[in-house]
């Protein structure tokens, strides 16, 4: 797809040129495992400014915030303002085993834990060695203590009934990073959405009756977002789409797949200068 | 005498470390690793939290992100630097200490938890070699909190 194409693309669901306008800025999370906001607030010079999430700061340093002694510490994490969604979305409580099928490199993994206080339960999957090399590093240097990490098949994880809650934070073609549109075709999210849907139904199948599962991507495909999730409301019928549960700036899922898609999110750029995502919370039985 | 009872012995006889109740240190793959009790209700096999250290025919070592977490507990052998000194811990292979004293010691710059190294003939080796370089670029403790 060239830069015309994409355009065209994006103009048949939103304001492409509002959207590929908008700034994308750098975010940080302080990480509550090992530091309170108000002593992260002492101690740091990265300038920080607040998001619509307490925790999730938009964030200057000349340092690259990966080479501060905030990351070396623990006590922040780089992570996008549209990536921190997902778990909130989720919202997961002390006591639940939480599945977190796609976990690397572990932003979402992390910050899991943190809303958990590192208390209950997360498997957190991976299936790639050396993608989960991130995983354990992030987690050691974060302080998670409440993760067990596997390196198996997200696609076919054959366990049933069992977690309370789940995030299926799927491969994708990952539109909304930049020049990714030059690489993506039809047939890509095609591919994609098929590892998509499988994962997602495995996910699923892995919940105990009235879990919760939040599936997102960072793609504007509806292949990969929409498409997906229609399927496993079809497949299986007691599921359901529910709302995100928090206030957020985003658009609604895509309405061609019917009016339950408005408990979907879509995010993009200028909706608060993060990157593009989707967002979709599920209830089982 | 089982390699996590050593490790735990270690930990209090070297730094005055005990750790909360609610923390499990158990051996792995012939590591030690550290999680929170809870995670103990998680069936699938897997790799538990994160590695706290190992016992070996070298002795036992403690890895610097679990000093990161608990070594806000010790009391004892406990190392504090200075800006460039902390630098230099976290950046190269060791550090120039003015000290005749050998052994591990927990490294400190300020109220932050560096993590551990071993110091011998002046010298302090710092635990994060040999797993990347690590760079710091920035400096801590700006003369006012924001208000964020």
């Amino acid at each position: 797809m060239d830069e015309k194409q994409f355009h065209d693309y994006l103009s048949s669901f939103t304001d492409a040129d509002k959207m590929l306008s908008a700034p994308v800025r750098d975010t940080i999370r302080i990480n509550t495992l090992k530091i309170s906001k108000a002593r992260f607030a002492e101690i740091t010079k990265i300038s920080l400014e607040p998001t619509f999430y307490e925790y999730g700061l938009y964030a200057e340093s000349e340092a690259r915030l990966g080479a501060t002694w905030e990351y070396f510490l623990g006590y922040m994490h780089t992570q996008s303002l549209s990536s921190m969604l997902p778990s909130l979305i989720l919202n997961p409580a002390q006591s639940d085993l939480v599945l977190d099928i796609a976990a690397s490199p572990g932003s979402k993994t992390s910050h899991l834990a943190m809303l958990m206080h590192n208390r209950g339960a997360i498997l957190a999957n991976e299936v790639n060695w050396e993608r989960g090399s991130a995983l354990f590093s992030n987690i050691a240097r974060l302080g998670v203590l409440n993760t067990k990490v596997t390196v198996r098949d997200g696609t076919r994880l054959g366990i049933n009934t069992y977690f309370t809650k789940a995030l299926v934070d799927a491969p994708c073609s990952s539109l909304s990073q930049p020049y990714a549109y030059k690489k993506f075709t039809s047939d890509l999210a095609y591919e994609m959405s098929k590892t998509q849907k499988k994962m997602l139904f495995s996910a699923y199948d892995s919940l105990q009756e009235g879990g919760e599962l939040v599936y997102s991507t960072c793609t504007y495909a509806k292949e990969e977002n929409e498409e997906v999730v229609k399927l496993l409301l079809e497949k299986r019928p007691e599921a359901t789409l529910i709302d995100p549960g928090i206030e957020f700036p985003h658009d609604s899922g895509l309405s061609e797949f019917g009016k339950e898609f408005r408990k979907t999110a879509r995010i993009y750029p200028h909706h608060f200068s993060s990157e593009g995502f989707f967002m979709a919370k599920v209830k089982k039985g | 005498m089982s390699h996590v009872t050593t490790f735990r012995e270690y930990l209090l006889r070297e730094f005055g470390i005990a750790l909360p109740r609610e923390i499990v240190l158990q051996e792995q793959e012939n590591v030690i690793r550290v999680f929170s009790k809870t995670l103990m209700m998680l069936k699938p096999a897997g790799y538990m939290g994160f590695v706290a250290g190992k016992v070996g025919t070298n002795g036992i070592e403690a890895k610097g992100e679990f000093i990161q977490l608990f070594g806000k507990h010790a009391t004892k052998n406990i190392l504090e630097l200075d800006e460039i000194q902390a630098k230099s811990f976290v950046e190269n292979e060791f550090v120039e200490i003015n000290s005749s004293e050998s052994g591990w010691k927990i490294a400190k710059f300020q109220a932050h938890v560096l993590g551990i190294g071993r110091l011998k003939d002046g010298k302090l080796y710092s635990d994060f070699i040999g797993k990347g370089r690590k760079r710091v670029e920035n400096s801590l403790n700006p003369s006012k909190a924001q208000s964020i």
